[in-house]
């Protein structure tokens, strides 16, 4: 055998076959991945949300109160434990949805509803209950987002902005404000309240296109990066520092060589984590004056996040020979671990305090909780932003439980299965749903100390024949359990929910049934059979929570009966 | 444009070829697989910009090449791969068994270049133009370091028919 022919035959028994449906669904996902991450490495160092009007944010800044609590004269809580990891994948089905990973057991749990929307750069409470993070839907225009909030839990987004160029949100360690950033020109670091009011621009961080907020442990000063975004490469982007109050204002790293992105404040020292590419890529740590800079990885490693116990850092690994995922280094850089097996984005890790609340609700301020009420009305009326979801709104308030408190009236978006995301109400004729996409309303009763519940819910615009949701009488009530898990309350004394499947329809509106000029609670249910709709309404009575029958009719119709009128017979409100 | 047709297709048929190339180079099968599908989603991604690539199989092997001698994970696991594998030099090898590590033993004890030419030649059959365009190098260069392996592999395989090298690929 000759020499050539013989390596040949050797080196051809190293080739192995492939499964090559899984080489291929593995080369897409990482193509997805790399185009959502492009999107956050771009410019702004932001995600899926860069194109958006000036007119637009104003409108988002008008929305919102200016009197808000501010931070700043916050103290250093007590160092938290290390709870779950929160970060984000791109799903070869569709969207962008947060994951849960215990890093003590590796399990990893799914925290939004299925769907095409996108959930990004998410920051938790530091009661460790809430996850406030990046929201888009399909039906957003290019650029826009909101920021909503998610339980740790998971569950449907609701949303505490209306949408818009907004990105990056940041707890503070109080739980009482936000920070975000716009992502697109003018740039700049902002702070609102937990509740999503009083937005504030920090003076100065608009002049160095400030991006990506992160607090100091003891909530008094912001970390961010800034630089000449809109150049599209070379090295502009720095660390920089400013008090709550735009004091301060500090380049912390001065390289002229070097991007500086993500800072992460840790929350028990002195330093912010930091990815630097361009010359030098890997994950840093630096005093917050500048001093005592450290490598601790080496490679194309993003999006640092400090374990809440300071011991460790979590990060989004796109080197192209790293395996892509997740992993740790330790905060002296001495260890470098894989956490996860799959792609992960912006990771941040959840803080268990050392003490923990005795109020279940989500962290809030002190201020809104007082002032609730009064909130309820005037956000109630605040101007309709001029496009998306939120746009119009059929329901401006109602005291749909009779306690003579204004509930609020929230509208959520479902597509499929899923539960798009959540908004206050605002006035102006009933918006119309995106393709595909059904309303359903939830009015919310808040009481003076912030707790919230939903205490009524009805389905608009569109029947949805298929289940979009499953109701049920419990003890008296009805519980209504929406797909992805989240469930409430409705009133009681309703009943005939059995029926509900997927050629049955279900709604609610209000319709003056004994002509006495109030309008009484009317609950439709429709059956498709052979083309034909047979459908019932019933009436109730409804006062302090307690439907009472009133009586019913039914018909047959060509067509399913129950049109956008629904969205606008409660505009009103319901009472008898 | 590279579509989902032809990715699969490379995969069906050029990938595994692709990979073992780079793998009998780098040392390292897992870091192999990562470069090649790497360089491929960067050819996946160059032709969606409007970019050509030629020959894909070509682009992606020599891209992957590139991709594995960079990055210091890359240098650790191949140092690892060849303390793995080197302590048995090329001179006390047994018999070819006609298993893979013969081929992964003898070839470790190459310089890397040389490696490279020969999983080119040998394993892709990358002409001299193309694998010298593909390496950066010149034509000359590439018969030299294609000879040199030949030599080298010839000898840690014990082969003992040892014909002349053609020089005729270019």
């Amino acid at each position: 055998m000759k020499a050539d022919e013989y390596i040949r035959d050797r080196l051809e028994r190293s080739v192995a076959p492939v499964e090559v449906d899984a080489v291929f669904e593995r080369l897409s996902r990482r193509k997805r991945h790399r185009e959502a991450l492009r999107k956050v490495r771009s410019g702004a160092l932001v995600v899926a949300v860069v194109v958006g009007s000036a007119a637009t944010f104003l409108l988002l800044t008008k929305a919102f109160r200016t009197d808000g609590g501010r931070p700043g004269d916050t103290t250093p809580t007590d160092t938290p434990r290390n709870g779950v990891i929160v970060y984000s994948r791109v799903l070869p089905t569709g969207g962008t949805h947060l994951f849960a990973l215990d890093p003590s057991t590796s399990d990893v749990r799914r925290l939004t509803p299925e769907g095409n929307a996108t959930y990004l750069e998410s920051s938790i409470s530091p009661d460790g209950r809430t996850i406030a993070v990046v929201h888009t839907i399909p039906s957003f225009d290019p650029g826009e987002a909101v920021i909503a909030t998610i339980p740790i839990e998971g569950g449907s987004p609701t949303w505490l902005t209306d949408p818009g160029p907004v990105t990056a949100p940041a707890w503070s360690p109080d739980g009482t404000a936000i920070a975000f950033a716009r992502s697109e020109p003018p740039y700049g670091i902002y702070v609102m309240g937990a509740d999503g009011r009083g937005v504030q621009l920090i003076p100065g961080t608009d002049d160095v296109g400030g991006s990506h907020p992160t607090w100091s442990p003891d909530g008094s000063r912001l970390a961010f990066d800034a630089g000449e975004r809109d150049v599209p490469s070379d090295a502009t982007l720095d660390i920089y520092t400013v008090g709550v109050d735009g004091s301060g204002l500090t380049n912390v790293t001065r390289t002229s060589q070097a991007n500086e992105g993500w800072p992460d404040w840790s929350w028990t020292a002195d330093r912010i984590a930091f990815t630097r590419s361009v010359s030098t890529d890997g994950i840093f740590t630096i005093a917050p004056d500048g001093t005592d800079e450290r490598r601790l990885t080496d490679g194309v490693d993003v999006q640092p996040s400090w374990a809440p116990d300071g011991t460790s850092i979590v990060f989004s690994g796109f080197s192209p020979l790293r395996p892509q995922g997740l992993w740790t280094v330790s905060a002296d850089g001495s260890e470098v671990v894989a956490i996860t097996e799959e792609d992960g984005l912006a990771p941040k890790w959840q803080p268990l305090p050392t003490k923990v609340p005795s109020d279940s609700a989500p962290a809030r301020s002190p201020d809104a909780a007082e002032t609730a009420p009064a909130d309820i009305a005037r956000s109630s009326w605040s101007p309709a932003p001029a496009k998306g979801p939120c746009a119009g709104g059929g329901v401006e308030q109602a005291d749909i439980d009779g306690d003579g408190v204004v509930d609020r009236v929230y509208h959520a978006w479902i597509e499929g299965d899923a539960v798009l995301g959540a908004c206050l109400s605002t006035g102006g004729e009933p918006s119309i749903p995106g393709k595909g996409q059904t309303e359903l309303l939830l009015i919310v009763d808040v009481e003076p100390d912030g707790k919230a519940e939903v205490v009524f819910g009805a389905t608009s615009v569109s029947m949805a024949f298929g289940a979009l949701a499953v109701y049920e009488k419990k003890e008296g009530l009805v519980e209504v359990t929406l797909p992805d898990g989240g469930e409430f309350l409705l009133v009681d004394g309703l009943d005939d929910f059995q029926d509900h499947g997927p050629t049955t329809g279900l709604a609610w509106g209000c319709e003056d049934w004994d002509d006495d000029g109030l309008r009484e609670l009317v609950q439709v249910t429709a059956r498709l059979a052979d083309g034909d709709v047979t459908w019932t309404k019933r009436f109730y009575g409804l006062r302090g929570g307690v439907a009472t029958p009133l009586g019913k009719v039914s018909g047959t119709a060509a067509a399913p009966p129950l049109l956008p009128g629904f969205a606008q017979t409660l505009t009103d409100g319901c009472s008898s | 444009m590279l579509l989902e047709p032809e990715i699969r297709r490379f995969l069906q048929h050029q990938y595994p070829r692709v990979v073992a190339a780079v793998a009998l180079v780098s040392g390292s099968r897992a870091a192999a697989e990562d470069a090649v599908q790497e360089a491929l989603l960067r050819a996946w991604e160059r032709v969606e910009r409007g970019d050509e690539i030629g020959s894909l199989p070509n682009w992606v092997a020599t891209v992957a090449l590139n991709l594995s001698r960079s990055g210091i994970r890359r240098a650790i696991a191949e140092r690892r791969a060849r303390r793995q594998i080197v302590p048995a030099s090329a001179g006390t090898l047994a018999e070819p068994s006609g298993d893979p590590v013969d081929v992964q033993r003898a070839l470790a004890g190459l310089p890397r270049r040389q490696r490279e030419v020969a999983v080119l030649r040998y394993l892709l059959d990358m002409d001299t133009r193309e694998t010298a365009l593909g390496l950066g190098v010149s034509d000359g260069t590439v018969k030299s370091q294609l000879a040199d392996a030949r030599r080298g592999l010839a000898s840690a395989l014990r082969i003992d028919e040892l014909d002349e090298v053609s020089n005729d690929e270019g």
